[in-house]
């Protein structure tokens, strides 16, 4: 579905693919502060400003809506995924799984006797997991990076611009599910 | 000058109630002189009026069977807390508290007073919300505000620093509920980033654990195995306990004639208790973590943590907190009135009492839809922004297709059976072919995160609440069962088989574990430990053919506790290799 809606406009900042987050929050308290129901503002302004925040906060729906913005499309999701981001799939998928069977083993596990059986694959596990969590988000600082350089080809080459939110798009996707998926893990195995 | 609005705190062990007062938040005293009413009912013979208060938990020694503590626990479920000629469900027990607070509000400022904010655990989810709403309309009371507790103890926290700009943590640890807030503070502005928390978890646990260990030392045969008076004697003593441990490093428990003549005392100290309170409030920090990583802040990033919650005076909980932390909590704020102030505070904020305050909140669950398969489909992700709404489309799966079940969900699971069922409603299609009909539902969160559904036909624009029948009402009785059990008062019938079952479960399992640990680490045990582990081995095989649970678990404990040295023989080479 595409939006009429300006999201950037919304919130007052700048259109482009480059956000700072703490920019985007201070914007969204700003005008939250005046639009949110209880200050007397009316529920419909406070939602678009809400649901700006929330469009815009995520960097691959931020991408999306600058496309639709620019182009009057949303971004090619079926295109390649560049190699570096690809090459991570299956140390990610694997540590994963290492992961999730390992804690199946560890809640069937009711005495510490049995615990501490599992300990040592547990360390293990843990480093596996830790040094997948590591390189998703080293990939997507990468991705980021590139955000303020299509930021300067939308005013210059805007072919080249809407290729790389494309390319951005699809890695930051990926790299978002496997960063939830990962954080999940580490959270219950610390 | 506007109306008064109360702000309550209404809590799972203690509850208050205030309003703000040419300006200032203030917090009513009863005509006893306290603040804090316990959150208490005691339901009389005959049917008269409930008890409230301290005068109901006095009746809980002599008749447990008609008072009602903790009703907090079971906010959302159906079925009686007492046996008693009234209603007695979580909404009308949390309805005769509200009534008394009321009145205590009432003589306080000689008005009448009937509107209110309440405060609620901040992951209580709709069910919950929604019938602590329901409790404060049937004590009289419009309810203009379920406000979130860490939400509220922040209020109470940042109002004498509106001018700054700050990250703070609520580590909110109650009677009954766990929550834990990261919020920013900016200039009056108070947005929460991330919550997190169990709707289960608090004092009572340690009160539990402490009971049961007090009843296996004065050998009465496990807590289970005595009366329900006795019960609620030893809970009362392990309350007192906890309490006094919080200063003092030992403690004496005297309780006469708990058998007849027989009476018990002993001298418990404090790292005995904390051995027990330990693996209860570990149980917290995955929440931090997780509400931390959610929030996208790091611990350091924290001007502060901030302590609510009665049972945060327990030293072992500071310390846990700044372990986590990695710093010394904020201890500044009264414990047990932190959140009623807080409540004070938004209560004067909607009433036009206090301004340039706002309050920007999130809901705690993601909501979503059932999906074929049997998988959530999640619609509002957890932590966003309250209020909001979203838009689903759905369309007719088969040609000529009229009407649609959808199962509204709460939870983080990735199945839809493991998340909370909010109830069904049904969208009605105009008969077509396969994919041509569409209804258009929006999900909103409306302010105090409670859900409504609205139905849009897209051919003729017009707009449907939906109906979502009530998950409350709809739980079988094996789960009513279930939670009934769960409240200690009540757990003492054909507990024999389910205790049994549990104690051979763990035996099964502990066997071979043992022998397989020997065999990995045993070259290094002494010989003494290695034969008091044999000895340990026999006594659960002889247990075994015996077929009594008691001392079936004392066997299986005993094990366990000899084999401790061999556990952590194993973790320590796990950890070096």
């Amino acid at each position: 579905m595409g939006e009429s809606i300006d999201h950037f406009e919304v919130l007052g900042l700048p259109r482009g693919a480059a956000l700072d987050e703490e920019v985007l929050r201070l914007a969204f308290q700003a005008r939250g502060r005046v639009t949110h129901p209880d200050a007397g503002g009316a529920g419909e302004v406070f939602e678009s400003v809400n649901r700006a925040y929330v469009v815009l906060g995520d960097p691959a729906s931020r991408l999306r809506h600058l496309c639709e913005l620019e182009f009057g499309a949303g971004p090619d999701a079926t295109g390649a995924v560049d190699a570096a981001t690809m090459g991570l799939f299956e140390a990610v998928g694997a540590a994963i799984a290492g992961a999730d069977a390992y804690l199946r083993r560890l809640e069937a596990a009711g005495s510490a006797v049995a615990k501490a059986l599992l300990a040592a694959e547990g360390v293990e596990v843990q480093r596996a997991v830790m040094a997948a969590g590591g390189q998703v988000r080293a990939r997507r600082e990468e991705v980021l990076a590139r955000l303020p350089g299509i930021d300067r080809e939308l005013r210059g080459d805007r072919d080249l611009a809407r290729q790389g939110i494309g390319e951005c798009y699809r890695a930051l996707g990926f790299l978002g599910k496997w960063g939830v998926q990962v954080g999940e893990r580490m959270v219950a195995l610390i | 000058m506007d109306e008064r609005i109360l702000g309550i705190d209404l809590g799972t062990s203690n509850s208050l109630v205030g309003v703000v007062d040419s300006g200032f938040p203030i917090l009513f005293a009863d005509a006893d002189g306290a603040r804090l009413t316990p959150s208490a009912v005691f339901y009389p013979e005959g049917g008269g009026e409930p008890l409230v208060g301290a005068a109901a938990l006095r009746m809980r020694v002599l008749q447990p069977g008609r008072t009602v503590v903790s009703a907090k626990r079971h906010m959302g479920e159906r079925g009686a807390l007492a046996e008693c000629e009234r209603a007695s469900g979580p909404e009308q027990v949390s309805a005769a508290i509200l009534t008394r607070l009321k009145e205590v509000g009432e003589r306080a400022m000689g008005e009448n007073l009937d509107k209110a904010v309440i405060t609620v655990p901040a992951y209580f989810n709709d069910a919950q919300r929604s019938a602590t709403r329901r409790a404060g309309e049937m004590a009289g009371l419009e309810v203009v505000r379920i406000l979130s507790e860490p939400t509220a103890a922040a209020l109470a926290y940042g109002l004498d620093k509106l001018d700054e700009r700050s990250k703070v943590a609520v580590y909110d640890l109650g009677g009954g509920t766990f929550d834990v807030s990261v919020l920013e503070l900016n200039d009056g502005l108070f947005q929460v980033l991330a919550t997190d928390g169990d709707t289960r978890l608090g004092g009572d646990d340690l009160d539990s654990a402490l009971a049961a260990k007090l009843a296996e030392m004065a050998d009465v045969g496990g807590l289970e195995a005595t009366s329900p008076e006795l019960v609620a004697r030893f809970l009362e003593a392990a309350r007192s306990a906890k309490e006094a441990l919080s200063d003092a490093c030992s403690v004496p428990v005297l309780l006469p004639f708990i058998d007849g003549e027989k009476g018990f005392e002993t001298e418990l100290t404090r790292e005995e208790f904390e051995a027990l309170a330990r693996p209860v409030i570990d149980r917290t920090r995955v929440h931090c973590r997780r509400a931390l990583a959610a929030a996208g802040v790091t611990a350091d990033e924290l001007d502060a943590v901030v302590l609510v919650g009665g049972s945060t005076r327990v030293p072992l909980v500071r310390e846990t907190v700044a372990e986590v932390f990695g710093q010394v909590p904020d201890t500044s704020a009264n414990p047990d009135e932190a959140v009623a102030l807080g409540a004070v505070i938004q209560a004067g904020v909607m009433s036009g009492a206090i301004r340039d305050i706002v309050l920007l909140d999130v809901t705690p669950l993601s909501l979503g839809v059932e999906t074929f398969g049997g998988l959530m489909n999640v619609v509002i992700p957890r932590n966003t922004t309250i209020p909001v709404a979203r838009g689903e489309l759905f369309t007719n799966a088969v040609a000529g297709q009229r009407t649609m079940k959808i199962s509204v969900l709460q939870g983080e699971r990735e199945m839809a059976r493991d998340n909370w069922s909010l109830g069904e409603f049904e969208i009605d299609f105009v008969p077509g072919a396969k994919g041509s009909a569409r209804v258009g539902v929006q999900f909103s969160l409306d302010a105090d995160g409670i859900l409504s559904v609205l139905a849009r036909d897209t051919a003729t624009g017009s707009d449907r609440v939906l109906e979502i029948r009530d998950a409350a009402i709809d739980v079988d009785d094996e789960r009513v069962g279930q939670m009934v059990a769960e409240s200690v008062e009540h757990a003492f019938e054909d507990m024999n088989e389910r205790l049994w079952t549990g104690a051979k479960q763990k035996s099964e399992e502990l066997l071979p574990a043992v022998a397989q640990a020997l065999e990995l680490a045993g070259d290094v045990l002494e010989d003494a430990d290695e034969r008091q582990i044999g000895a340990a081995v026999a006594a659960v095989q002889a247990a075994l053919e015996g077929g009594d649970h008691g001392e079936l678990k004392r066997a299986n404990a005993a094990l366990d506790q000899a084999t401790e040295q061999l556990a952590a023989l194993l973790v320590e080479r796990a950890l070096e290799g």
